[in-house]
Formats: C-alpha cells, sequence, structure tokens
C-alpha cells in the first residue's frame, strides 16, 4: 500500500510542487485574499481533482490493477495519499502564517484541525463518486467545481461574514471545546470510513 | 506437462460481443499464441485472466490458483505486457522501474539492467519521448525483470517495425530456455507465431475454434488445391473453408485423409500457414455447410 502512495508522490511531484507554491503564497498573504486557509482547503480539494483527472488520462487503473496489489489497497492509497497531502498543504500554510507571527500556535493548530476536518468530508464525498462515475465526474465536476469557487463560494462566504455566520462562531465558542473537537473527529472518522467501503465496493465492481 | 492456465467455461457479454464458454488450458514451459482476427475476445481473455474483468460464469485457475481469491500472490509470478502503453507518460524509465520494483518480491535489478542494455533502451528517457515499439520493449523489460513464471502478453508486436518483432521474438524464444517459464502471446501476426509458438489457440467470435500444439494443427489440417469440378456438396462438407476461383479452388480440410481418397493425385495438397488456417476459417467458412459451429 506504501508503494502506492510513492507511486502517486514521484508520478505527481511536479503537481505537488507547484500547488506547495502557491499555498505558500496565499498562507503568507503575498496574493492577498480575505481567508488564506480557506484558500488553501480550496486548493487542497482541486489538487484531488486534478490527480484524479491525472489518474484517468495515463490510464493508469490498468496497469494498477495488473501489479500484485488489491483493489482494497488501491483505493486504501488513494485515501491514504490525498489526506496526507491536503494535511501537508494545511499544515504548510498554517506553519508559515505561525512562524511569519500572522497566527498564534493555538489558532494555527485549531484552524488546522477545522480545515482537515471540511477537507475530509469533501474526500469522503469525492471518492465514492469518483469510484462510480469515472472519469465523467472528473471532467464535470472540475468544471463546476471551478465555477462554484469562482461565482459563488466567494458571494457565499460574503453572504455569511454580513450576516456573522447566523451565530455559529458564537453557538460553537459556547459549547465545551473538548467533547465537541472529540465529536467533530468521531464523526469525520466514521464518514471516512464509510466512504472507504463504498469506494472499496464499487472499485472492486469495475472492469478495466 | 503442468498447466499454469486453466480457463473452464468463461463467459462474458457485453452489449455487443460475448466470449461464448471458453476454456483451454497453457501448459508450463511453452511459448502459447493466442491468435484471432482484431476483435475476436483476445484482449478481453487475457483480461478476464489478469481479473480486469469479472467473468459472468466459469472458472480461472491460474498456478492451480483460484484467479480471483489468490490475486495478489498470482500476480507476483505474472509479468504483464500490454498493446497500449499503461505507464506514465511523464516518468523516466528510470523513475517507472522504481516504482515497479517495489510492487514484486523477486525484482532483479541486473536483469532489468541486461534487458534495458539488450534492448537497447535509454534510462533517463522519459516513456513519452519512446517510440511504440521502445515502450513494447521497456514493458517486456520490466515483465522479465521479477523473475515471473507467466509472461501474458497482448498483442506485443502489433503496430511494429520487422526488425523490433524480431528482436522481441529473440527475446522471448531466449526466455523460454528456461523450462519453468511460460509465455501466454496474443497477436493476429500470425507469422511471428509460427517462428515462435510450441501451442496455438485460434478464437473467433468469442469461441475457441481450436486449442493445440503447433504440430497438431499442421498434422490436422491440409490446404487443398484442386480443379472445380471436384467440388460438389459432398466435397465441400469436408472443407473448414473454401475460395474459389476461375481456374480452380483452393481449401482447406481438417479431415485430409478423406480429401486424399477422393481426390487422389487430381488435387496438390500442401500444409498451410497458420494465416491461412485462420482465413479460411473466419473468411471461406465453411460452417453452415458442414452443419456446425465451433470445434
Amino acid at each position: 500500500m506504501l508503494t502506492l502512495v510513492y507511486k502517486d508522490l514521484i508520478v505527481q511531484r511536479i503537481v505537488i510542487l507547484t500547488y506547495s507554491v502557491v499555498t505558500i503564497l496565499f498562507a503568507t498573504q503575498m496574493l492577498s485574499v480575505d481567508a488564506p486557509l480557506v484558500i488553501v482547503a480550496m486548493l487542497a480539494m482541486a489538487f484531488t481533482f486534478a490527480s484524479a483527472a491525472h489518474d484517468d488520462r495515463a490510464n493508469s487503473h490498468l496497469l494498477l490493477n495488473s501489479l500484485p496489489v488489491t483493489r482494497r489497497e488501491i483505493v486504501t492509497a488513494k485515501y491514504v495519499y490525498h489526506v496526507a497531502a491536503s494535511l501537508g498543504f494545511v499544515g504548510m500554510a498554517a506553519i508559515a502564517r505561525t512562524l511569519l507571527g500572522m497566527m498564534s500556535p493555538h489558532a494555527a493548530l485549531s484552524q488546522t484541525l477545522i480545515t482537515m476536518t471540511v477537507i475530509t468530508w469533501y474526500l469522503a464525498i469525492f471518492f465514492p463518486m469518483y469510484y462510480g462515475l469515472g472519469p465523467r465526474f472528473v471532467q464535470v465536476g472540475m468544471i463546476v467545481f471551478f465555477v462554484t469557487i469562482m461565482t459563488i463560494a466567494p458571494w457565499a462566504y460574503n453572504v455569511a461574514v454580513k450576516h456573522n455566520f447566523w451565530g455559529l462562531p458564537e453557538l460553537i465558542a459556547s459549547l465545551p471545546a473538548v467533547p465537541l473537537y472529540l465529536l467533530l473527529a468521531a464523526a469525520t472518522f466514521a464518514l471516512l470510513l464509510v466512504s472507504w467501503r463504498v469506494s472499496v465496493w464499487l472499485y472492486s465492481r469495475k472492469s478495466f | 506437462m503442468e498447466d499454469v492456465v486453466v480457463l473452464d467455461q468463461v463467459s462474458k457479454s457485453y452489449k455487443d460481443f460475448r466470449l461464448n464458454g471458453v476454456s483451454f488450458t497453457v501448459k508450463r514451459g511453452y511459448i502459447h499464441g493466442f491468435i484471432g482476427r482484431n476483435g475476436a475476445g483476445k484482449t478481453t481473455t487475457i483480461k478476464l485472466m489478469m481479473n480486469l474483468i469479472e467473468p459472468d460464469a466459469g472458472s480461472i485457475r491460474i498456478f492451480g490458483l483460484d484467479h480471483r481469491e489468490h490475486e495478489k500472490e498470482i500476480k507476483q509470478r505474472i509479468g504483464f505486457v500490454y498493446a497500449d502503453n499503461c505507464f506514465y507518460d511523464d516518468l523516466t524509465l528510470e523513475a517507472m522501474s522504481r516504482i515497479v520494483a517495489r510492487c514484486y518480491r523477486n525484482w532483479d535489478e541486473r536483469a532489468y539492467r541486461r534487458y534495458l542494455k539488450m534492448l537497447d533502451l535509454p534510462p533517463k528517457k522519459k516513456i513519452k519521448h519512446l517510440s511504440k515499439g521502445m515502450k513494447t520493449k521497456y514493458a517486456i523489460a520490466l515483465a522479465l525483470s521479477h523473475n515471473a513464471d507467466l509472461i501474458a502478453m497482448d498483442e506485443p508486436t502489433s503496430g511494429l517495425d520487422p526488425v523490433v518483432r524480431r528482436e522481441i521474438l529473440d527475446v522471448l524464444t531466449d526466455v523460454i530456455q528456461d523450462e519453468e517459464k511460460t509465455i501466454f502471446f496474443s497477436t493476429h501476426i500470425t507469422s511471428d507465431l509460427e517462428q515462435v509458438a510450441d501451442y496455438i489457440t485460434f478464437i473467433h467470435d468469442g469461441s475457441i475454434r481450436f486449442s493445440l500444439s503447433k504440430d497438431e494443427i499442421f498434422e490436422k489440417y491440409t490446404l487443398v488445391k484442386g480443379g472445380l469440378d471436384l467440388l460438389d456438396a459432398d466435397t465441400r462438407r469436408l472443407f473448414v473453408g473454401v475460395r474459389e476461383h476461375s481456374y480452380g479452388f483452393e481449401g482447406l480440410t481438417d479431415r485430409p485423409t478423406e480429401v486424399r481418397r477422393l481426390f487422389r493425385d487430381q488435387a496438390i495438397y500442401e500444409k498451410p500457414t497458420l494465416e491461412e488456417v485462420m482465413v479460411y476459417t473466419i473468411k471461406f467458412g465453411n460452417d453452415a455447410a458442414r452443419g456446425e459451429t465451433a470445434r
């Protein structure tokens, strides 16, 4: 399984490097944006689409499924790789902002956890859709994703800011922090587990 | 002789194609050719063996193991070569081989280097900069570098020039000197198999027509040439396929003794090529006249 993660690292090293540079530019406000970590989260999500499109273009399913690895391992490696890559991007942004004094270490940690939770939910939806619908999902999904982040997302974010996120931050702040984080972590883990099982089932039924 | 691959009544249906109860075996230590025209079911059969598609019915056993239950173990012992490039175009040969090498327990780096040299492959070059022939040679180098017991190849010589084809056939002939190795090789270029194969399986329209040793094929089939006056409804039934022209006929028979007894020295009898066996069966096929379908 680690071989497959290594494979993705080698195959996509240029893409990873490019996304890392863009992440740093956004995180350090060299490219000025209102919410750098939100942008980094979107970059991480876009990375997933780019990676899936690359796999389909390279016809890699034929190669992978001819190597001595199981389909379960192929799917598991994808989850591990993308969670790790997303954590890398978000972590890199948080560390850069902390080192430059733009964020306290405590805020960096909590924002990293929240951002990673959002990304994980996204991955939990992305992979079953990808393994179920295949390249068509990647093509259509990429267009929908980019149109969304270019048009709907900024508008929705501004509306949310205008209404102070409908009191959600205060509500969260009023709840006990530790049980809340534990509950969130458990829900995220459960969602990821269900998503992984569905993806393995879908991928096992595929023909190449 | 041990059977390395056993396909038993394997079927797979698509909207416009059906693989129809395919059964044959591949014996250890030989080159086994798999012939048929484009779209006959060669690639589907190889994909079924590689567990890239799931059969609707039947069983596939490789090295005596169920190909689905023991997939990982079986694939450790199979080297694969596909007609289309399935490697990452942006990687160099060296980078790609590092990935593949990590997947196999018995990866032999020295053998890999030897094959790169033998096949004149530049390790620093990106895969996208290789010609089709070089990509195939690279796939063969990878397939042969982890001590695989079975090399499964789907149309490896298709679209290649005669020099590269010869080079590939020479490597395969060399590999088979080790009696533990088996090569299963699909192609529609029958002349390649005539040079190297020991066994031939012929598939047509999703059904196996025959699976025999090369010697058995040439014993079984005879090409007959004679005048049109020799042909009537009864004698036509003796032929797998007949081609008529203004100055006579040429026919492929799988009942040479009967034909010789009937025609004696009025006809000429020749050993057919594999291509002739294939063409007469497919193009000039006499199934309807003989009242049979697949044999």
